[in-house]
């Protein structure tokens, strides 16, 4: 019996692991917190509310310390037997981006708060379908393996779904909860199609080694090459739907118009944002370990994903009549600028991937702010509105209620990128990083993006015509002032960081350099392929038995 | 010097004026509403107070009076190199704010009253002074900018001020259709002045002031080496860079010159100026006559090493500025609008300054800068009080002898036409004086373009002066007029002290000799000469041989003090001759010179010419463009947008939960990418 207990392998994460991945603990612990809540405190939305950005208080304050840990010994990885292959990691991006996805959950906990929590019966399932999505989120970009990610873009997506659909008595939201749905499923299926196919030529899941091994397979041609391509691909398409880029963006502008406001502006941030870092990560892995020649294929394909995404983007966008398809469609160009920059990976061990992840960090902190106005600003006046979404219910704004108009007007003018806000400097930090690049694809993408830009005015602007040109009898909104306050900050940060704009600059720089990065081992003799398939398994799985034991 | 206090100092001008607009225009249409004044008045005021500290600061420096405070990185040009937010400190900048943040205190204080019809603030009376407050914070950004790129923020941001504030009664067409004006000829300099500051960046690399004039200087002087440390390149490569640098700055120095004749209203681009008084009066004085358009001299002056490295440039700005200065004297000979007079007299001695700056005496410009800035907002100021009082109407002929209603108005304003006519030791008859000199110097037709002028400027002066305060006591019906209150009346007096005695900032006693007590370059060209040395450097050598002792010596070397104080005394008697002694006198010299007087009156038709020649024209193609676009890119978007809106239909049939479409959609796209994929590896 002793015998066969010791057979069990067992192991248990020391305290320093734990301390490392508090955030995430806390953050599981607020989750059993608000669905417990109900039962002593009762239904009361703010209540629940006030429990909520306290439970997100917390975990900020655990990612904050974990920062400082981090700072001083090094990105860590740990809650995993293996840890040269730890399936969570904790580095600068990560705690960037837990922290990003909090501060923004406030802002649409504020945003709540001032617009549903009124007619709102079911706050405590809202705040953990919320808090969830945003924990599978910021898992997303905490890992190196691609079952952890799968898993954590499930995780992500399925409370995404349900919260689209929260809108439990009109019809055009439970379509498009529906929509999204069968969508994340089958983007879902084929990544892990993509999955099965990799393990089952790599034995491993792990992004690192599998980088380190696929430049030959992938130069050798033949049914290999085919077949890891397409895996790597099938992977990607799961990334791809997150950060809803064309072709796999059909989702988004459905989902966006049928979700309540707040929801769409938590989506078009967040849930683009996780994608994004997510393939910025796996970016920076292949750029530090992958040859040249894989480099460049990559490069190609993101390049072509990005021009598409965001041409599509704007030129469908400029017809809309609702401007929350239409903010829905500028999220879509918005991505697909953001995916220009994780094209960015020219040779290994000439260019970092850091320039390209720091102009990222840059771009989502400002694109956070942008669209958490903007979108403020729509669901303030929609909810005023009997719930009008078109352009025209924006008619006369600027005269009737400038203390919204007027951030309204920063945030559309910032997401075209023109000066003097904010939207300009990271926009520009991206040209400056396509152009540094030097060479023949990084130009081209930015003369897509300049041009972009351009056709992208013509539609922000519409809205800035309905709001300052255009006559309304109607009398001024009285919106609360929690909303009003938010979107004037967001407002007013815009021209803050363009006037101020080294600190972001820094901080991107920072939070994008010593990202995690384990040594990768050579799987096997790349020149029998076919060996490869079969022998590696047994190999690799065999490993991480061994360190069990000593757990 | 006390670097952090200057810090501090700046941080405060640059910020305090910022605040007070900022409240003025967010708390003033719902909260503030009548007392919307107060925060630019606290803003503009303590910016002059920490001006004011800052200027005795770096007077007390004595040899280190230059410091450049890095305040932080601002962007990233790539490359790893940074655009800085960085603030230069030294005698040009402190002088320009001294000036700048002072009259616009006044300014601001003036208009608490101005701007009010029988205790009733004016529509838009919080906007007015948001945008006065704006306008200070962009003029102190300008001046203490310590990069092209700040220089350029500045000037465009005052660009924008002046804009809103011609337009500030937007209602009236005129206003609107002169606001137009003003921003579309100022974008004709700025073009060649952005051109400029790009061709800077392209030659040096870089646009803080600091490397950009210590490479044009080493480059000017071929001294390779030094080049090569300070730009840390090699010795080829500097060579390289010195021979462009030479080559390249006098282009550089035209193309900025261009931003200086749109900003400071020279030929030929100075026809905004004068319809640019359709905006209030404060702004007039402020703006247009004090501060904005002065940025011009400041850019020259400080960018001396560019300009002053080419003759041939700063013979051109001499002429220009000579030419700017006779011309326009004599369309205010005929003027009867007393801004529009005003206003040309502004475009004149802004053309003094032009030709100061042009014969290397940079000191004597930022001198004339200075007292041109107390007695021309002191006139316009005056201008805008009769204005108040006579219920909106400013023609001469419509008005006169006000001296015993408006006795104040009528005192003050007498001190500053004497100063603006040069009048023997008012704060205009020092600093005219000395550019006249100085254009001797240089060459003697500019000098006497300069003596001819300042005829010019006693006489329609003080044409005006006796227009409207002398002779027969008329107002126009239905005026009950009566002199303005203390706000307006003590801002007036304060500029007429400056008026008087701003002069003698610049000139220095002398223990010498009997009629040569006093002096021209005084404390004021000491103070500034760290920033004119340039100048100096290259100015022509006559100018250093200006040596006299004794009595007769000086008779001799004075000679042209007493000869423009004698002019100046004769253009003012002749205006007396003609004006209140024998009023029918004009009457009779224009019937005998019928020609040159409507010439004069409709401004030598320059306007007319420029309809012609470029506006209708333009307008043409701007139709025609309007058209193309209409039929043309229309027509191209329409067909660009066949495809989106293909998608757009299909969108919408699918929209009704045809869900098949997307996968279809999304399946398609897969397989294309596949391809490309498998095309590309």
């Amino acid at each position: 019996m002793t015998e066969l207990i010791a057979e069990i392998p067992a192991w248990f994460p020391k305290a320093a692991e734990f301390m490392t991945f508090s955030p995430e603990l806390a953050w599981v612990g607020t989750l059993c917190l608000i669905m417990l809540a109900p039962l002593a405190i009762g239904r009361d939305a703010r209540m629940i509310a006030g429990l909520a950005v306290v439970g997100i208080a917390v975990t900020a304050f655990f990612t904050l310390k974990v920062m400082g840990i981090i700072s001083t010994e090094g990105p860590k990885t740990g809650l995993t037997p293996d840890l040269a292959g730890g399936m969570l990691i904790a580095d600068n991006l990560s705690l960037f981006f837990k922290m990003l996805l909090l501060v923004f959950l406030v802002g649409i906990s504020i945003l709540w708060m001032s617009v549903s929590a009124a007619q709102e019966d079911d706050a405590p399932e809202f705040f953990v379908l919320l808090i969830g999505s945003a924990l599978g989120m910021s898992l997303m970009v905490s890992t190196h393996n691609i079952l952890m990610m799968v898993i954590a873009i499930e995780f992500a997506s399925l409370p995404s779904y349900a919260i689209v659909g929260f809108n439990k008595h009109k019809r055009i939201s439970a379509e498009a909860s529906l929509k999204y749905m069968i969508f994340g499923a089958v983007s879902a299926a084929v990544m892990l199609y993509g999955a099965s196919l990799i393990y089952g030529f790599f034995g491993t899941l792990d992004v690192t080694q599998i980088a380190a091994n696929v430049g030959p397979v992938l130069a050798g041609g033949g049914a290999n090459q085919l077949l890891v391509g397409l895996a790597m691909f099938c992977v990607f398409v799961g990334i791809a739907f997150k950060i809803s880029a064309v072709p796999f963006h059909f989702w988004c502008p459905d989902a966006f118009q049928g979700a309540k406001t707040e929801v769409t502006a938590w989506l078009s941030v967040a849930s683009k944002a996780a994608g994004l870092l997510l393939l910025m990560r796996l970016v920076n892995v292949f750029c530090v370990n992958a040859g040249a020649e894989v480099l460049h294929g990559v490069a190609v394909v993101i390049a072509v994903i990005a021009t598409l995404t965001c041409t599509l983007g704007n030129l469908a966008a400029y017809k809309q009549t609702s401007i929350k398809r239409m903010l829905a469609y500028s999220s879509i160009a918005h991505a697909g600028y953001m995916m220009a920059a994780a094209a960015i990976l020219v040779d290994a061990g000439t260019v970092e991937s850091f320039t390209a992840i720091s102009t990222v960090l840059a771009y989502v902190v400002v694109y956070m702010l942008m669209n958490l106005g903007a979108f403020g600003v729509v669901a303030l006046v929609e909810s005023k509105n009997g719930d009008d979404d078109s352009i025209t219910a924006f008619a006369g704004l600027g005269w009737t209620s400038p203390a919204l108009a007027i951030p309204m007007l920063f945030c559309l003018v910032s997401l075209v990128g023109i000066p003097p806000f904010a939207g300009f400097i990271t926009k520009w930090y991206l040209l400056a990083a396509l152009g540094e690049a030097a060479s023949g694809l990084y130009w081209a993408l930015a003369i897509v993006i300049v041009i972009n830009t351009l056709i992208s005015l013509w539609y922000y602007m519409r809205v800035v015509v309905q709001m300052f040109l255009k006559e309304s009898d109607k009398p001024a909104i009285e919106v609360p002032m929690s909303g009003t306050l938010l979107v004037n900050a967001c407002g007013i940060l815009l021209i803050v960081i363009l006037v101020f704009s080294n600190p972001l600059k820094e901080r991107a720089d920072r939070y994008s350099a010593g990202l995690f990065s384990p040594v990768p081992t050579k799987l096997a003799d790349q020149g029998s392929a076919d060996s490869l398939a079969q022998s590696i398994p047994l190999d690799n799985i065999a490993a991480p038995q061994e360190g069990k034991h000593g757990g | 010097m006390n670097e952090s206090l200057l810090t501090n100092l700046s941080i405060l001008i640059l910020l305090l004026p910022a605040a007070g607009a900022l409240c003025a225009g967010a708390l003033g249409p719902r909260h503030l509403k009548g007392n919307s004044h107060w925060p630019v008045v606290f803003g503009v005021g303590g910016a002059a107070i920490a001006s004011y500290i800052l200027l005795f600061q770096v007077a007390g420096a004595g040899e280190e009076s230059s410091v450049l405070i890095e305040l932080y990185q601002w962007f990233t040009a790539g490359g790893g190199s940074w655009f800085n937010v960085e603030l230069l400190i030294d005698p040009l900048t402190a002088v320009m704010l001294a000036v700048v943040t002072g009259i616009s205190t006044l300014v601001v204080i003036y208009s608490k009253e101005y701007m009010r019809h029988h205790d009733q603030p004016e529509r838009g009376y919080e906007r007015f002074f948001a945008f006065l407050g704006l306008f200070v914070f962009s003029m102190c950004i300008l001046v203490l900018g310590g990069n092209f790129l700040l220089l350029y923020l500045g000037w465009e941001a005052v660009g924008l001020c002046s804009y809103l504030l011609i337009g500030f009664y937007y209602q009236k067409p005129s206003a609107a259709a002169a606001a137009k004006k003003a921003f579309l000829v100022n974008r004709i300099g700025d073009f060649g002045f952005g051109l400029g500051i790009l061709l800077i960046y392209i030659t040096f690399g870089c646009l803080d002031y600091a490397t950009v004039f210590e490479a044009a200087r080493l480059g000017m002087d071929h001294n390779v080496e030094a080049l090569a440390t300070l730009m840390s390149i090699d010795a080829i490569q500097a060579s390289e860079l010195a021979m462009t640098i030479s080559s390249r700055l006098p282009i550089i120095a035209l193309l900025l010159l261009c931003g200086a004749v749109g900003k400071s209203a020279q030929l030929p681009l100075y026809v905004w100026l004068p319809d640019a008084m359709e905006g209030p009066s404060p702004v007039s004085a402020l703006i247009h006559a004090a501060t904005m358009v002065t940025a011009g001299i400041y850019m020259m002056v400080r960018c001396g090493v560019i300009f002053a490295s080419s003759d041939a440039v700063m013979m051109f700005i001499a002429i220009l500025g000579a030419a700017t200065a006779i011309f326009a004297a004599t369309i205010a000979l005929v003027q009867t609008d007393m801004k529009r007079i005003l206003a040309y007299s502004t475009i004149s001695q802004l053309g003094y300054m032009f030709l100061g700056v042009g014969c290397f005496a940079a000191g004597s410009a930022v001198f004339h800068l200075m007292t041109h800035a107390f007695f021309k907002a002191l006139l316009f100021l005056g201008a805008g009080s009769v204005m108040h009082a006579m219920g909106g109407i400013i023609d001469v002929r419509r008005f006169g002898g006000l001296k015993r209603i408006l006795p104040v108005t009528y005192l003050t304003m007498l001190i500053g036409s004497a100063a603006l006519a040069g009048f023997p030791l008012l704060a205009g008859f020092w600093s005219k004086d000395e550019i006249v000199h100085a254009a001797f110097n240089q060459h003697v037709l500019l000098g006497v373009v300069g003596l001819v002028t300042a005829v010019l400027t006693a006489f329609y002066t003080f044409r005006m002066m006796f227009l409207a305060f002398w002779g027969e006591e008329r107002v126009p019906e239905g005026v009950s007029a009566h002199e303005s209150g203390k706000w307006i009346l003590v801002p007036l007096g304060i500029l007429a002290i400056g008026a008087i005695f701003s002069g003698y900032f610049g000139v220095h006693v002398h223990g010498g000799g009997f009629l040569g007590f006093l002096e021209p370059h005084g404390a004021l060209h000491h103070f500034l000469e760290p920033v004119t040395a340039p100048f100096a450097a290259h100015a022509h050598e006559a100018h250093a041989a200006e040596i006299g002792h004794g009595f007769f010596a000086a008779i001799a070397h004075h000679w042209l003090m007493y000869l423009s104080a004698l002019l100046s005394i004769l253009g003012i008697l002749v205006a007396y001759v003609w004006y209140v002694q024998r009023p029918w006198l004009p009457q009779v010299v224009r019937a005998t010179f019928p020609k040159a007087h409507f010439v004069l009156l409709h401004k030598y038709f320059v306007d007319e010419f420029y309809d012609t020649v470029f506006v209708s024209p333009l307008r043409r193609l701007g139709r025609f463009c309007y058209q193309a676009d209409v039929f043309l890119i229309d027509g191209i978007v329409w067909f660009i947008t066949v495809i989106p809106r293909m998608f757009g239909q299909s969108w919408r049939t699918l929209q009704t939960g045809a869900l098949q479409g997307y996968g279809l959609g999304m399946a398609a796209g897969l397989a294309l990418i596949i391809v490309l994929v498998m095309m590309t590896t």
